[in-house]
């Protein structure tokens, strides 16, 4: 890519733990209170459970879980963010529990540093690209990567 | 401009299904003139749009066909199978080039000229026939008048002649002089294009002389009927008045030996029958988008009032209960309503099944009386939608090859005409759509041995008879010997199978040999509204379908026998009744009770204790897909939202019981 193609997007900024999380706006449908997930049994341990989104439902996966991060309890700043992206020609909607969402930042496209030398090689798979923004680095998250085609299949019907 | 011709062509498409409908329905009520009246009226709608949006080919086309429907409703030609035959294939020609409008294939323009060649030739055959077809043919209105003198004038011996004169300039008229004691009048019959109006005009200056009557008798010119002059001149002869109480009688007889299509009052009478029968309900289009936009808008307004019903019952205010409970009703009508929008009844594909089967019976000279039962279950539209063409393949196929020649039925000692029977019931939680027939058969070894010839299968594989019919449906088989014209177009019944499965449905063939095939369909209910026992074990709301309950019980826990994990049973009314404990089934802790609640399911046949910690009741529920993640993991259907906004799990009993079996047997 050119550097001199200026490309400005907006990205929501959300926490596991300590650690800072992107997300690019144009993914994110919307940001929910925590409600009630009903779980299903006999289900694998990323999916949270089901939600009542205004009537339909909606999947509910766990991203600490997913990042093979520890488990936690929810408090009261965790919330439920909305994606939606493109998979195979079909609308995907899913929600993800973080512990909480901080703010939105804007980024100019350059400032996306692309990784090489991640440390935790099993997350790196879902990290697109690592923003430095005053002493924190932000790793802005591989939607697409996360629901991976195979599960991005499987989660269509919720959309 | 586009988006208008694509709304043109969505429209047509619409209207053409209409007329082919109201066309089979003319096929089988030739005399009933509101169906030519609706066809003469979509046509004209069809003409009038396809000029606006620049199919001018097709407004041609249709133009044309609506000068014979003119002709029919005009009584200047009846409706005859060569102009059914002729319309419909012309249907199915508009439908082909709604998206080539402006005839760029050949095959199109060669079709086109075709067909329009075919309808001038029978507008010709009308317009020389137009005088021998009928007595009535004429669209003259007759009229009955009565002439008495007011004043007794000396020129009572002359006859009013310049009246007579001018009746004669506004139609044909027929003049009776009647003598009855000493009082002169005249019956007049006249039939004129001019209207009532016309005649009053000519008494106009005369009503000092003369008080007169006029009635309408017919809409159609009697004067040309000569069975009707006849028997009026007869009863001239005779000297007796010719009266409207007679003439109307005459008209009624006339009409009776006629067999025409003036409208008696019998004939009205046939009219609003048919129209009941196929009454048409007023409709319109509503974009998909706004229907799932205001089923969502429900869905929160239902959660809501749940929320409101909760606050009514803590706090006791009598007014505002009142308004809570107000507010429920209406949303649950609401509710009711608006997920019923999208839901249509199996009956919408009726047209596009009588009208495959009146084609194919007259190219294959097959006899074949069609019926449909239960056609009022509903299904998702898209769900219909998807299903229309393997329900078109399958009828294909039981015309083309399971269906015998008339000869043939005859001398097996059948119906000279074959059965097709579609039927579509609820069972548990599908939808189920037999077509039946009663031709020849499939032979189970036939399969067999076809399919091992194949190599589907190995000649050493031990199959049930069910396993064998499912063949029928795997990739690369085909029993027909000949591929013909009709059902052999390279989609096979593995096609069927594969879109039934994308439905998450699934089929099944049934058959005796000389004594017919079934063709199962099963199809999901996805967005439909079911009955549910809703049950809870831990803090889990499950949902069980009704049409799976047998029945509740409570029993001792001592009274249960644990053979082994997921295996334990339990007498029941002296029968043993092996079971399932959902708690122990979901890795939750067992309740500590001494008492268990058992809910009993069925499922072909195999019978299933389910241990629950609590029926709480029968709710009506609307079934939401949890999604093909979790499709293959648990024995849930999908999920529903409560009244209160909670999510409850719909049960799967069929594959519970299924699960079951598998981690018994291992």
């Amino acid at each position: 890519m050119s550097v001199n193609e200026q490309k400005i997007n907006h990205y929501i900024i959300f926490y596991l733990g300590e650690e800072p999380f992107a997300i690019d706006v144009m993914n994110v449908k919307e940001i929910l209170e925590l409600s009630k997930i009903t779980e299903v049994p006999e289900t694998p341990a990323f999916l949270r459970g089901i939600a009542n989104l205004r009537g339909s439902l909606l999947s509910v996966v766990d991203l600490r879980t997913k990042f093979y991060m520890p488990t936690v309890e929810d408090t009261r700043k965790s919330r439920i963010v909305v994606l939606t992206f493109q998979s195979n020609n079909e609308q995907v909607t899913v929600g993800v529990v973080v512990d909480r969402v901080t703010n939105v930042i804007e980024l100019n496209e350059a400032e996306i540093q692309v990784p090489n030398d991640m440390n935790d090689y099993k997350r790196a798979a879902y990290i697109k690209g690592i923003i430095h923004k005053e002493d924190d680095f932000i790793m802005l998250v591989d939607i697409e990567k996360i629901f991976n085609n195979s599960e991005a299949e499987l989660l269509t019907e919720n959309a | 401009m586009e988006e208008y011709q694509h709304k043109f062509i969505d429209d047509a498409l619409d209207l053409l299904t209409n007329i082919e409908g109201t066309l089979l329905q003319l096929e089988e009520f030739p005399n009933d003139a509101n169906l030519v009246e609706e066809i003469f009226r979509i046509m004209h709608t069809i003409k009038g749009a396809a000029n606006m949006f620049g199919f001018l080919h097709i407004g041609e086309l249709t133009h044309q066909l609506e000068n014979i429907y003119d002709a029919i409703r005009n009584n200047r030609c009846k409706v005859n199978e060569q102009i059914l035959s002729l319309t419909l294939r012309a249907i199915d020609h508009l439908r082909r080039i709604l998206e080539d409008h402006n005839l760029s294939q050949p095959a199109n323009i060669k079709a086109h000229q075709e067909i329009e060649s075919a309808i001038i030739s029978v507008l010709n055959d009308i317009d020389n026939n137009v005088n021998k077809l009928s007595n009535y043919a004429e669209n003259l209105p007759t009229f009955y008048l009565t002439l008495k003198p007011i004043v007794n004038v000396d020129w009572l011996e002359n006859e009013p002649i310049h009246v007579f004169a001018e009746l004669q300039q506004i139609g044909t008229c027929k003049i009776f002089r009647n003598t009855e004691a000493k009082e002169i009048t005249w019956s007049i019959l006249l039939s004129t294009d001019q209207g009532k109006d016309a005649i009053e005009g000519v008494f106009l200056f005369s009503d000092h002389e003369f008080s007169n009557e006029i009635f309408e008798l017919s809409k159609f010119n009697l004067l040309n009927d000569n069975g009707f002059i006849d028997a009026i001149e007869q009863k001239e002869e005779l000297g007796e008045k010719i009266s409207l109480d007679y003439v109307k009688e005459l008209i009624v007889e006339a009409e009776i030996s006629n067999n025409n299509n003036v409208q008696t009052d019998a004939n009205i009478a046939e009219n609003t029958q048919s129209d009941a029968k196929f009454g048409k309900k007023e409709t319109f289009k509503v974009s998909r988008e706004k229907v799932d936009q205001m089923i969502e808008w429900v869905s929160e307004l239902v959660t809501m009032q749940g929320a409101l019903k909760m606050l009514s019952n803590r706090y006791l205010i009598p007014e505002f209960s009142a308004v809570a409970e107000k507010i429920e009703h209406i949303t649950s009508g609401l509710r009711e309503s608006v997920f019923s929008i999208s839901l249509v009844e199996l009956r919408t594909l009726k047209t596009r099944f009588d009208r495959l089967i009146r084609d194919l019976s007259k190219a294959l000279g097959k006899e074949v009386s069609f019926t449909m039962e239960g056609s009022e279950t509903e299904l998702d539209k898209s769900i219909i939608e998807r299903v229309t063409d393997p329900l078109l393949h399958i009828l294909r196929n039981c015309m083309d090859h399971a269906l015998e020649t008339p000869e043939e039925r005859v001398s097996l000692g059948k119906t000279p005409h074959g059965n097709i029977l579609i039927k579509s019931y609820y069972t548990g939680n599908n939808i189920v759509i037999e077509i039946k027939d009663d031709g020849r058969g499939i032979n189970a070894e036939k399969v067999r041995q076809k399919a091992i010839e194949k190599g589907i299968i190995s000649a050493t594989d031990v199959l049930d008879e069910k396993e064998i019919y499912q063949l029928i449906f795997a990739p690369g088989f085909s029993t027909a010997a000949n591929v013909t014209d009709i059902s052999g177009r390279g989609v096979g019944m593995d096609v069927v199978k594969k879109r039934v499965k994308e439905l998450r449905g699934d089929v099944e063939l049934k058959s005796v040999v000389n004594q017919g095939t079934t063709i199962i369909i099963k199809l999901p209910l996805t967005l439909s509204i079911m009955e549910g026992l809703l049950v809870k074990v831990k803090d889990l709301s499950l949902i069980i379908p009704l049409d799976a309950v047998d029945r509740c019980h409570k029993v001792e826990k001592s009274a249960i026998q644990n053979d082994q994990k997921f295996n334990a049973s339990v007498v029941i009314d002296q029968e043993l009744l092996s079971i399932i404990k959902l708690r122990e089934k979901f890795g939750f802790k067992e309740l500590p009770t001494n008492e268990a609640t058992i809910v009993t399911v069925k499922d072909t046949n195999i019978e299933k204790g389910l241990v629950v910690d609590e029926v709480i009741g029968q709710q009506q529920i609307v079934l939401k897909p949890l999604g093909k993640l979790y499709q293959d993991q648990g024995c849930f259907l999908g999920g529903s939202v409560m009244g209160d906004g909670s999510l409850a799990l719909v049960m799967d009993i069929a594959q519970l019981i299924q699960q079951n079996k598998q981690e018994q047997a291992i």
